[in-house]
Order: structure tokens, then sequence, then C-alpha cells
């Protein structure tokens, strides 16, 4: 069994009186420690599927299982649990908040945990070591580059240790070689076993992933490439 | 870090909105104390000037003959049948439940006396009280200091053609004229007053006495509960409240009261509609920020707490703040309104009350836009991430 089962997935809008298929029958399975790429032009559903896989945005009919646990069928606060369990996000603009440091950005998702504010604090330390920003643990967000912002976003995911990274367009706001650092990122924590799926514009992110995923008008489109691992 | 702490970081974020709520709160809370505490000037100015209104109750022996008049209130027959009160029933009144409440008690003696071949109304008193009790009084000469000594009012003084230091003879008995009352307009100007117990020997009273007068107030409990505790204390007397000037004044205080509690009402109402109007703006404008809780796992009820912890420490500010505003500034307006006495004290009920006050309308007017904000979709707050 995959760690995610995606099966006959919908998902419909209505815009000036007609009915959108966003997502339009998708079915597809990622295994523990893929790197995923959702690729597709835009308009072709690829962010709507995302936020679907992280339990935000219900599907009209079809099924999503994470750890073979259906998540829809969860209530909207269980559903809430299910992502600080098993999801990380990171987005596009980082969405840091500019009026908490570095360190408690870091520790926003343990905010709502039980441990005790030196575990979080050392928890939330390890991760900013990993992402090599340590030394700006006590920064404002304003004060970071863009790439070391989204590197903290990237730590604020990992803190409640999600089996599944889900972002989207990490790199979207950033130059090829800050993009570079932060796909590095990314690609050594694959490497430790984090399951990441992304989706993506930039063909240069695609290298990092195990898997590619194209989405055309809300179906999935062509077939699947693996690169070399 | 706790959620607290990303509700306290968010206000310090938003220092001109904080400012804005804080203001609203803070001038409402402090307004609906200098109005509470204004009130409770003007009631305690009125305890402390009791003595000003002159006497407010008065015991006379109880009959059914008909009643001479004194002062405008009927005063039980002084040469009729009747049970006499007596000296000891003075120091009865001073053992009533709310005796703290009496500031004064005057005990007097009334008997028609041939004075200078005339007859004439003379009263024993106890000077010291009587010139407490009726401070409008204005004498010519002395207050009687001796058991000699008269005090006359100005008609008797102009009937009996008397003037300050002449002897005048009561029933034969001669007094000095030490002071003249100057015109009152009341009875007291066609009265002689001389010393209480001098006036009983004079008469062959003994013990006796006429009636009593009584200040008293009790401005957070009527004057009928004192009357009846003095006519249980004195069964053989009938105590009336002569009530119109304290009752006019107290009418007066009870109004302002009213008008009080409207305009708090009022201002309490506008500080809901600024709470829960800014609150709502807050809101829509961290939709984003509640998107990214959301997707961070928490939960609906994180989010109500992270909007109401803030409405919370903000309320709580605005009560003690506006409290001791309200306090300092009732000092002003004390003084203002025409109170002599103002006193400025923290009072803890009323602290209590004003936090109460704040922080049940900063948690109830930013309760629905924190449901608002909990029941946001979390997709429709991420689509502009």
């Amino acid at each position: 069994m995959s760690l995610i089962q995606v099966m006959k997935l919908v998902k419909t809008y209505h815009s000036g009186g007609e009915t959108v298929r966003a997502v339009d029958g998708v079915s597809l399975g990622i295994e523990i420690g893929e790197f995923v790429a959702i690729t597709g032009t835009s308009g072709s559903g690829k962010s709507t599927l995302l936020t679907m896989l992280g339990g935000l945005n219900e599907p009209a009919s079809g099924r999503i299982s994470v750890d073979e646990i259906d998540i829809y069928r969860l209530s909207v606060e269980q559903r809430a649990d299910f992502r600080k369990e098993y999801i990380g996000f990171v987005f596009q603009a980082f969405h840091l908040l500019p009026y908490l440091n570095v360190l408690e950005n870091v520790m926003i998702p343990l905010a709502i945990s039980r441990l005790s504010a030196a575990a979080k604090k050392e928890k939330a330390m390890l991760l900013l070591e990993k992402v090599g920003l340590h030394d700006k643990a006590l920064r404002l967000p304003n004060e970071l580059s863009g790439g070391e912002q989204e590197r903290v976003a990237i730590a604020r995911a990992l803190v409640n240790d999600p089996p599944i990274i889900l972002a989207d367009e990490p790199t979207g706001n950033l130059d090829s070689a800050t993009s570079g650092i932060v796909m590095e990122l990314f690609s050594r924590l694959n490497k430790e076993g984090q399951t990441v799926v992304m989706v993506t514009h930039d063909e240069q992110n695609l290298s990092y992933a195990t898997r590619q995923i194209n989405l055309k008008d809300g179906r999935l489109s062509g077939g699947c490439r693996v690169a070399a691992v | 870090m706790k959620l607290y702490h990303i509700s306290l970081n968010s206000l310090l974020r938003r220092k001109a909105r904080m400012f804005f709520l804080l203001a609203g709160l803070l001038i409402a809370v402090s307004t609906v104390v200098l109005l509470m505490s204004i009130g409770q000037t003007m009631n305690e100015d009125i305890a402390n000037k009791l003595d000003e209104y002159g006497a407010n109750i008065l015991i006379v022996p109880r009959s059914d003959e008909l009643s001479l008049s004194y002062g405008g209130m009927a005063v039980s027959g002084v040469s009729f049948d009747v049970t006499p009160l007596l000296q000891d029933d003075v120091a009865k009144i001073r053992e009533i439940k709310n005796r703290d409440n009496i500031k004064i008690v005057s005990p007097k003696l009334l008997n028609v006396a041939d004075v200078q071949q005339k007859k004439v109304m003379v009263v024993g008193v106890h000077f010291n009280e009587e010139i407490t009790l009726k401070k409008w009084w204005s004498i010519i000469g002395d207050v009687p200091e001796k058991e000699d000594e008269a005090l006359i009012g100005v008609d008797v003084k102009r009937k009996l053609q008397l003037g300050l230091g002449q002897i005048v003879l009561i029933n034969g008995t001669p007094f000095r004229v030490s002071g003249i009352l100057n015109e009152s307009g009341s009875q007291d100007d066609q009265l002689v007053f001389i010393d209480l117990e001098r006036a009983q020997r004079l008469f062959n009273k003994g013990s006796e006495i006429s009636l009593i007068e009584v200040a008293a107030l009790c401005y957070d409990c009527p004057i009928e509960d004192i009357v009846a505790q003095a006519s249980d204390k004195l069964p053989g007397a009938r105590v009336t409240a002569i009530q119109q000037t304290i009752k006019s004044k107290m009418k007066s205080i009870h109004q302002f009261e009213r008008f009080s509690l409207g305009i708090s009402v009022v201002i309490l109402f506008v500080a809901i509609l600024i709470v829960f109007t800014t609150m709502s703006a807050s809101v829509n404008e961290r939709k984003k920020e509640i998107g990214i809780f959301r997707a961070m796992g928490y939960r609906q009820s994180h989010i109500i707490r992270i909007i109401l912890q803030e409405a919370f420490l903000l309320s709580t500010l605005a009560g003690l703040a506006g409290y001791f505003l309200g306090v300092s500034v009732s000092g002003y307006a004390g003084s203002w309104i025409g109170a002599d006495q103002v006193n400025v004290h923290i009072d803890s009920t009323i602290m209590a009350l004003s936090l109460l006050i704040s922080v049940v309308i900063g948690l109830g007017a930013s309760f629905y836009p924190a449901i608002k904000a909990a029941r946001l979709d979390p997709t429709v707050s991420l689509q502009s991430l």
C-alpha cells in the first residue's frame, strides 16, 4: 500500500455559471521516500491537487488515503490533527509571520504541542542548524534574503517530523542560484528518507525529483519520468 | 512558545490597531468609572453635609389629643395628659442597629411661660447640638453658655423690646439675653431658647422632654428603616420622618445615577461596536496568517483562542488603565460638581467591576470575529499565498 493513495479524485469549481473541473478523475500512488514533482501549465490543477493531498481542500468525489487514513472522512478538527502529524507545507511566498523572529517562526507548529519550552527550542534550533540558519535564529524575517526565508519555511515544515512535505512552487520567488540551494536542501532531506511532493514550473527542479507527474486540464497527462536517484 | 506568545506578538506588531482598540475601551471604561465615582461622591457628600439640612426625624410622645405646632410639624400636646418622653430615651436612640447613621440627637422641652407678662413659647435645648443642627442660625451676640442665659428670637426681641445683655424674667426667674437670632422666617423667631436642664427645673418637668429631633442619613438604605428601628426602641413615642429636604436631594442623586446609567449603556454599546469592527477588520487582514495556521495543523479552537487571547490582553489592560484614569479624572470632576470632599481612593469593587466590564466587552465583541476566523476556508485563505 502506498503512503499516499489517490483514487478517482475530482474537484469542481463554479465560475461564471459554469462548472470547472480543476481536478478531473486523478488516481495515483506515492510511496514512502519518493520525491514527486507535479508539473503542468498554469490552471492545470496542480496546486489544487497539492492542497487536496494536504487535507485542506475537500474533493467533489474520489478519495485520498494517507497511511491508510481516508482523510476526507475525518471531521474538520480531526483533519487539522492529521495535518499536524503528517504534513509539512512549504509555500511559494514563504509566508513567515513578520512579527516573530526566525526561531519563533520555526516553532509555530510546536505552539500547539505539549512539548516543554526547552524541548521546542532545542528542536527548532536543530532544524535551523540543518538548513544552515542557526546563527540567524533571532533575526526577523525581513532581515533575511529570499533563499534564507524559504529555508526557514522548510525548517518550519519539518519541525513536527511530518512524513510528507508538500511544497508549492518553493523556488518560484527565488533566483536560479538560490533555487539551487533550496532544491539541494529538498534533495538532501529526501535522501534522508523524507517523502516530498512538489509543485513546480521550473524545468531545473525536475532533476531533483524521483518522479514527475504532469497534469493537463486537471487530468494526468503523459507518462511519468523517473529520475536517477 | 505557546499560543499566547503569538497573540501578544501579533498585538505588538499591529500597534495602530491595538492603540485604536485600547483607546476605545479605555475611554468607555474610564467614563463609566468617572460616572460611578461622581455618583458615589455625591452620596458621600450628602452624608457629610447632613447637618446642613437639619433634622429629618422627629420623635414626639404618642398622643390621641390635639397637637401644638412646632416648626410646621405636629407636636403632641405640651400641656395634655400624655406619657412624656424622658431624658433616658435620648440614649436609646443611640442604640438602634443603624446607630452609625445618626449624626445628631437633639432633645427639646417646650413650655409656654410668662415672659415680661406675655405668653411666650420657651424651648429648653442643648445649645451645642442645636447649633450643629441648625447651621442656618445667625446669632447676634453669643450662644448661651451659662444656665441663666437665654437666646431669643427676633420677634420676641421686637415685641418685648429686649436687647443684648438685658435681663428678662421667665416665670419670674431672671435670665440674661446673651444672643438674639437674626430673622429666619421660621417659628424660631418667636421663641426663647434656654438650657434644657434649666428649663426642666424651671417648669418642674423632672427629666421630661417634649420632642427629640434627629439628624440621620443612610444613603444606601431607606430612612424608613431608621424610623422603624427608633419606633421599636421607643414604643411610647411617635417617630416620623421629615423627608422633604433629603428626599429631594436624594431624588436628584438618583436622577443623576439613572442618567449615568443611560450614558454608560450608550458608551459601552459604542465600545462594543468599536471592538467588534476592529476585530472583524483584523480577521480580514489576517486571512493569510489564519490559512498558514490551519495548514500547519491548528484546530479551529486554536484560532479562536489566539483571537480571544488578544482581546483578553487588550481588554484587561484597558480595564485597569480605564479605572485609574476614571478615578483620577473624578478627583477634578467632584470639585467641579461642587462636592466639598472628594475622596479619590482605590475602590476594589469598582476596579473589579471595570475590569469585568472591559473583559466582557472585549471577549463578547470579539467572539463572532473569532468564530468567523476559525471557520475561514483554509483554501480560500491560502489562495492568495
